[in-house]
Formats: C-alpha cells, structure tokens, sequence
C-alpha cells in the first residue's frame, strides 16, 4: 500500500509537471518567430531642392536600408550651382514600416527642431527655416543660398525634446533635447 | 570535545543517522556504529536535542567542562506511519567549507524593502552594479550576471541576467536567510559559477499544527516608497501530512531625490505573490511552489542618449537639466522596463531507509521582458523590445547514507530553453538544451570537515535571427564544462576555524556575448558579439579563518581569494572604428577574451566589550587584474571600508532588544583603471572621488500584546552627502540617492 502511494504521489508530480509544460508553452509566450523591427528607424532622409523660379526638382539622399550595423551607408553629395537660391525640404523615411517621419515630425513640431551647420567654406548659408506651433524654427523647410565654387559639407542635425520646452535660443547640443537623427553630407558647389 | 555513543534502548544496538542538535545551532550526526564526535565546543550549558526517524525525541541539557562522553539510548517509535518526522539531515549548505556569508535574523530585518542587491550588499565582498536607484546586480569578488548564479528557493532563476540593465527577478521578502557561497556546494546549481552563487532561502515550511504569519510594512521618506509584504501559513490538525503557505507583497515609489534635485521618471513598482503547499509522510514528502513577480520601472529621462555627442554633452555637465529634474509624479513614462516572472516547482523526497534520500525536482519559468523607449512618435504604444525566456530543469539527485564516514550526493539534471524576441534586435531567437551530472561527498571526523566534487555540463545552442526582408540566420553552438573542488576545514582549539578551498569552474559563452549586435542606448556604443568566444575557465583559491572566543565578546571572520580566469569575456571598446548610422557614428566595442586574475580579502571583526556596546569593521579589497594587456580591469568595484557602532538597551517590559547605531561606510576611489596612455580612452568619465556616508538606525520590539511589534528606524545618508559610485552607469548623469529615512513594522503572529 505505501509503495504504490509513493508511485501515485511520482505519477502526480510527473503529471502536474508536464500540465505546466504544455501550460506555459501556450502561444502567447512563444510568439511566432517574425521579422525584426526597429520600429521607429529612420533608413532614408532626402533632400529636395528647387531652385527659385525654376520648377525643375534635384534630390540628394543619405539612405541605410538596413538600419544601423550591417552595411554602410549609401551618401550622396549635394552639388549645385553658384551664386543660386534654392528652397529646400527634408524628408525623412522608415522604408521599414514605410512610413513618412516628415509627416510625424510636422505633427509633433514644437517638441522637434533641425539644425543645419555649413562647413566653413562650403559657400552655403542655410537660412528662413519654417516654425513651428509656437513660432519657433523647426526647419523641415529653408532657403539654401550658395556663393561662389566650393567644396564642403553639411550636418543636419534633428532634435527631439521629449520632455517639452523648446527655445529659440537652444543650440543644436541644448541639454533638454536629445539626437534623433545626426548625418553630414559632402557638398559641392559649381 | 563532546563524544557520545547512541543506543536503541531495546536491543542496545548502536543508530546510526540520529542528529544530534547543539543549543539549535551547532549539528552532528551518528556513524554507523552510533558514535559522533563535536571537538569545537566551549565549556558551558548546552541543550542537547537527539532526533531520528524511527526514534523517540530526546532532549538533554549538559554542563560541559574540558571534554565529555555522553551515552544516550532511544526508545522507537511503535507505530511509524502515524508520525510526522524531522528528517535528520546535515543541512547541505549548512556543512559548507567553503566561503559562506550570510545575511539573516535582524541584519536582514533592517533591509526589507530594499532590492535583492541591496541587501545582499551588507555582506563583506558584496556590491551593487547600478543603473540608477532602482535597478541593481549583485556582484560578489568582482563579478556578476551570468558569473553568479542566484538560486530562488532551490531553482536556478533563469531570467535575462546577462544584461547589466537586467536586475534578479525575485521578491526578497520571500528569503528567510539570503546566503553567498563559493565552494564544492556551488556543483549542485552548475559547473558555471564562476564568481559564486547566491541562495535565496525560504523558511521551511511549519510542521507544527496550527496558523502563522508575519506582516512587515515599510516607508521611505527619500522617494516616498512604501512597501507592504505578508504571509500566513497553516499546518491543519485534522491534516498532519499537509502545511502551506501564502505570501505577497507590493511596493510603490516616487521619484529619487538627491541632495540637490529630484530625478524624472525614477518610479517604481512592484507586485509579487507566492504559494507553497507540502506533503510530508516519514517515508516522502513532496513540495509545490508558485510565484509570480511583477515590477515596472522608470528610467531616468535625462538618462536617454540619441548618440555619442549627446552623451558627451550630459557627462560635460555637473548636473542634469532642469527639465528632467523637476518631476513630482508618480506616473512611470517612458523610457521604462516592465518584467514578469513565473516560476513553478515540484519537489520531490522518497526516503529509502538504508539507501538514503531520493530526490526530484521540476521547475518550469517563464520570464517577459518588455523595454519600452522614448519614441519620437507619442502614438507609438508598444516596447520597442521584447524578449521571452521559457525555461524547463529538471534535478535527480539521491543522497546516500553514511558509508564509511563519508555522505554525499549523485545527481544528474537537464535543463531546455526557449528564447524569443520582437522589436529591436539585441540577441537571436535560441533554443538550448543543457545536461549534466555531479557527484559530491563530504567527510567529517575529529577536527577535520572535508569536501569535494566534481560536475560536467554539454550544452548546445541553437540560434536564429530574423533580419527585415532578409532570409533567417542560423548558427548552432556546443559547449562541455567541467568543474570540480575540493575543500577543508580545520578546526584549532574550541576557537579557530580554518580552511582552505579550491574549485575549478567553467562558463561557456551566452548567446548575447556570442551575437550581440546593436547600439545599447545606456553608454551610446555600438556592441558587437564574437561568435568565436571559447569557455571561460576559472581556479578560484579561498583561505578562510574564522576566530570566536567562548564569551561571543569577540569575532572575526577573513578570507583571501584568488581567482584566476582564462578566457575571461570582457568588453572591448574600439574607438577608432566607429559605426555610422542615422544617429551619427556610434564606438564600437566588441567581446573579447583576456587571461584575467581577481584577488582579494574580506574581513569583519565584531567586538562586544560590554553587555550594551558592541563594535563591528568591516573591509572589502579587490585587485582586478588583466594578465595578457598588464593593466587593470574595467568596471571592478573599489575598496571599502565600514565601522558600526550598537548601544544594546536593557530590556524592559515593554521594549525588548532594543538598540541604537550608527554606521559610517567609507568607500575610496577606484584608481585601479586601464590605463589610457597605452591602450587607449576606455570610459567617457574618471572614476569619482571616494566617499564617506553616515547611517544609523535605531530598533525595538514593542510587547503590548499577544504578539510583539518590531519597529526598525533607519537614515541612510544622513547627512545628504552629494557622492556618485563608480560601479552606478548612471554617475555620468546624476548624484546618488540624498538622505532617506525609513521606518519598518514587523508584526509576527
């Protein structure tokens, strides 16, 4: 009688044991292998240019396709023409989940804000960046102007201030905003 | 000395296996002839206590003088099936003779509330790893994560220790005594404890018919946290076979203030239940236990870094800006981490009369862990990472009865598991499955205890990652470990302890140092896994000397370690071959191998110079050492110091051990670093300066009625030292925690 309770106590434990295998490994704790998703990368920004009074379009990208790591990314350089305006708007794309950023950003304006730094001697001046809600630059839009031939290069820099309080006079570095994203391009201007 | 020789009062045969117990705390057991021998004995008044299964229980009381022969018969018990019995078992980590430090009774009492880490660090040799307050590792000699194994009430806790942001799963309230062992016992949970192990003890459950309880509840000035943890238990008369127990707790905090301003976002919370129900028959018995544990963490805000420049900008600053440091809320916004853990488990015990104990254990856990970051998109609802560990082990193990004087275990255990991830990549989907045997014996006689082991591990990994558009990828990895030891202690006189320990440990690589591959956002580097990674191999060496005079007036406890590591896994930085991507260009720094040596002493010596004063220093000292480069290791904790003073108050009828201290901590600064004029800039900031704290606390228990009230007061920091910790990620950002007073219930019933 107390061996085969011993064997009935060894069945039950076995029993409960395999209940709580098959129990756990239920779906919602093995999620179907899927695809990895940075959900919110940025794989594309591209700049379109048009000159004043002219309606022809050039664009120059910065494209990752796979994310940070993997391959390197693909830059373009910019090249205009001297002595010229042009309005320029910036697009950022997550080919990913293809989405348009731009359009997110537009959404949130006062808590974003780009910053554009020429090199000294690229002969560009970035200048008339668009504002936000609260009449502070947000710089999805701006006026390029280019001076005489050059070689240089740009850094655009996007800020997110995620806890609010956007100024005018924050530099790109302000400690209450934090990088979204931070590229340079090669500029040439001819 | 005491020997003694027990007999069966009816046939006047020798028992073996009876235990014999020594004023409750010092143990020994009959050889097969019934003869035990204890030499470490003072002159005095002892309570002896002799229990076997088959035996009636006798109690004794000795008055001991220089040595002693103590005969002693016991009348069996007639109807055995009928009785309820104490194993008589020499508690296996009791019998360790290795390094053993152990935090319970009051020291524990005045930690509840804290994190597991946190109290564990009250032990000489015990740090904290730190990001931010509130999540903290435990590292013990130098090391932690995968290093240390922690064991939640007999089961190896299988989370996501590997990340230095991963803190244990695991409500301490549920510990009776929470042990840090380094030794032969250290087999039974692996071949990979390379730093040492961790044992989160329950109480056993209560084999006295009847209720009890205890509810401790605790609150914090500092962040305005307050924590309630209870259990109750039954043993039901009508049910002599049947105990169980329940047990829960919740704690909820608002943002850490330091001296100087209040951190953003640094709320927690915390819910966690467990249930254990057992059997007990004198033949078997056999133990369910469940617990769940919940926890939802803020991170600092000011803590998130875009990239390198914005990092360096935040470390350029003394203090974070002010828009992350003027938060009152105990709302938990993003950037925060949510984890659940589930473990379940069976145990198991056949009692086989002359061939010993035959145990089983099944355990199954299922960890879930959600990071949630700051978006640029506020819709955005979801953790931009997940990952789920689902982990199954089982133990056979069968304790022999004593042969020849020695006693020991043969054990064989599995272990599978099932990793899956979404979101952000930070390590593969895997699949691993693990088997390995040990084999431990102990031998005790005269002045000499004796242990040793040996354990082999396989593993194999499988692993597949799932890149955007690409096709899957797949490696498989196998790894065998083998560990052994051998320790021994000696005892000198009726005071002195020594003894001398040796294990060779074996970790084979985890899958985030074989293939991690992303930006971890923390320290803004780029992390590279190497899939070439071999196992790590360590020979740990411990000398250990413990004095205690008769009177208990005078206590000391030291010990030396020497753990020398090959292919020991460290992390690299490569700051001339950055990473480019959307965010600007990231260091990189990838695993590596280094031939390592960590050493160092642990000493506590408590003085008790009169019934109401006593005196207690301690000191921590560890040199960390990279063999192969003949520099220093990174992150290793600094030397420290602490001095307490205790005024015992005279009980009175009201207030019973009562006491009032202070403890003044005294940390130096870490200048044992890689040295940057030959290898390069290593860390974006010099370790702090050293620092000095002061502490007290002040407790009692309060009998008014049926039951006494244990009230613990205590200040940390007192006087809201401005200071930051080496081994915290977050002394980049921001100050430690200011002053925090505390006031702790205990109420037992």
């Amino acid at each position: 009688m107390k061996r085969n309770f011993k064997h009935l106590m060894m069945a039950l434990t076995a029993g409960a044991y395999l209940f709580a295998l098959s129990s756990c490994s239920s779906d919602d704790n093995n999620p179907t292998p899927e695809e990895e998703n940075e959900n919110e990368v940025i794989t594309k920004v591209e700049l379109h240019f048009k000159e004043e009074g002219s309606d022809t379009e050039r664009v120059f990208s910065w494209s990752d396709p796979d994310g940070e790591g993997g391959d390197n990314p693909t830059i373009e350089d910019i090249v205009l023409d001297a002595g010229k305006a042009y309005a320029v708007s910036i697009k950022l794309l997550d080919e990913v989940n293809d989405e348009d950023v731009t359009e997110e950003i537009e959404e949130e304006d006062i808590d974003h804000r780009f910053y554009y730094t020429p090199s000294e001697g690229s002969e560009i001046t970035v200048s008339n960046l668009d504002q936000d809600k609260n009449g502070i630059s947000l710089g999805i839009n701006s006026t390029w102007t280019t001076g005489s031939p050059a070689e240089g290069s740009m850094h655009i820099v996007l800020r997110h201030y995620a806890e609010g309080g956007k100024q005018e006079s924050d530099s790109v570095t302000d400690s209450k905003s934090s990088t979204d994203a931070d590229i340079s391009f090669t500029t040439k201007v001819q | 000395m005491l020997n003694g020789h027990i007999t069966d009062s009816i046939s006047k045969q020798g028992i073996a296996d009876v235990l014999i117990l020594i004023n409750g705390t010092q143990r020994a057991i009959t050889d097969e002839h019934g003869d035990f021998h204890i030499t470490h004995l003072c002159s005095g008044t002892y309570q002896i206590v002799t229990t076997h299964v088959s035996y009636r229980r006798n109690t004794k009381s000795i008055d001991l003088q220089e040595s002693m022969h103590l005969d002693l018969s016991l009348s069996p018990i007639a109807n055995q099936l009928s009785q309820v019995v104490i194993h008589g078992e020499r508690s296996p980590e009791k019998a360790n003779t290795g390094i053993r430090k152990e935090l319970s009774g009051q020291q524990l009492d005045q930690t509840r509330g804290l994190s597991l880490a946190e109290s564990l660090s009250k032990l000489p040799g015990v740090t904290m790893l730190q990001t931010g307050a509130n999540i903290t590792k435990p590292v013990f000699h130098g090391l932690h994560s995968n290093r240390v194994l922690t064991i939640n009430n007999g089961v190896r806790q299988e989370g996501q220790q590997w990340g230095n942001e991963h803190a244990p799963e695991i409500d301490p309230f549920i510990a009776d005594n929470l042990v840090v062992i380094k030794g032969v016992d250290e087999l039974r949970y692996g071949s990979d404890a390379i730093g040492g192990v961790i044992l989160v003890n329950p109480k056993p459950l209560a084999h006295q018919p009847g209720v009890n309880g205890e509810v401790n509840a605790g609150y914090f000035t500092n962040n305005q946290q307050y924590v309630v943890s209870a259990m109750a238990e039954q043993q039901p008369e009508a049910l002599p076979a049947l105990s169980y127990r329940l047990q829960g707790t919740y704690k909820h905090g608002n943002n850490v203030r330091t001296p100087d301003y209040r951190l953003n976002n640094t709320s927690l919370e915390e819910a966690n239940f467990s249930i254990t129900a057992g059997w007990k028959k004198a033949a078997y018995d056999i133990e369910a236990f469940y617990s769940h544990f919940q926890t939802k963490v803020g991170i600092f805000s000011g803590s998130h870094i875009g990239n390198l420049t914005d990092l360096l900008n935040a470390i350029a600053s003394d203090r974070p800006d002010e828009v992350y440091t003027s938060g009152k809320a105990f709302a938990i916004e993003r950037p925060y981490q949510q984890v659940a853990h589930d473990l379940i488990k069976l145990k198991s015990a056949i009692y086989t009369g002359n061939a010993g104990k035959l145990n089983l254990q099944l355990s199954a856990q299922y960890n879930d862990r959600k990071e949630y970051d700051i978006v640029r998109n506020n819709a955005s609802s979801g953790p931009q990472m997940r990952l789920d560990v689902g982990t199954y082990a089982e133990d056979l193990s069968w304790d022999h009865t004593a042969f020849h004087g020695l006693r020991g275990t043969v054990g064989f255990s599995a272990m599978q598991q099932d990793n899956q991830y979404q979101g952000r990549y930070l390590i593969p989907q895997y699949t691993s499955s693990s088997v390995g045997a040990y084999w431990l014996e102990s031998w005790h006689k005269n002045r000499w205890d004796v242990q040793g082991g040996v354990r082999f591990d396989s593993k194999a990994i499988h692993t597949t990652r799932y890149p955007y558009n690409r096709e899957p990828i797949s490696y498989n990895f196998n790894f065998s470990t083998l560990a052994s030891s051998l320790n021994a202690a000696y005892h000198i006189g009726t005071k002195v302890k020594l003894n001398l320990a040796t294990s060779l440990s074996s970790r084979a690589p985890h899958v985030n140092e074989l293939l991690s591959d992303g930006i971890h956002h923390g320290t803004a580097t780029y992390e590279l896994g190497d899939m070439s990674l071999k196992p790590e191999k360590a020979w740990n060496t411990s000398l250990g000397f413990t004095f205690n005079n008769c009177a208990n007036t005078l206590q000391a406890d030291i010990s030396l370690y020497y753990n020398h590591i090959d292919h020991f896994i460290f992390q690299q930085p490569l700051p001339d071959d950055p990473v480019l991507t959307i965010a600007g260009a990231f260091p990189k720094i990838v695993y590596q191998q280094t031939n390592a040596s960590l050493k160092g002493i642990d000493a506590s010596v408590g003085y008790r110079p009169t019934k109401n004063w006593d005196l207690l220093a301690k000191a921590s000292i560890l040199r960390a050492y990279n063999r192969d480069l003949d520099d220093w290791l990174i992150g290793m904790p600094s030397d420290r110091y602490s001095l307490a003073i205790n005024y015992h108050f005279n009980d009175n009828t009201v207030l019973k051990n009562s006491y009032a201290g202070i403890e003044v901590p005294a940390v130096l600064r870490q200048t044992r670093v890689p040295d940057e004029s030959i290898h390069g800039v290593q860390d974006y900031k010099a370790p702090p300066a050293g620092y000095l704290l002061c502490n007290a606390t002040i407790g009692t228990q309060v009998h008014t009625g049926h039951q006494p009230i244990q009230v613990i007061l205590s200040g940390n920091n007192l006087l809201n030292k401005r200071y930051r910790e080496y081994l915290n990620s977050f002394r980049y950002f921001t100050d430690e925690m200011g002053r925090n007073i505390s006031i702790r219930f205990k109420y037992t019933f």
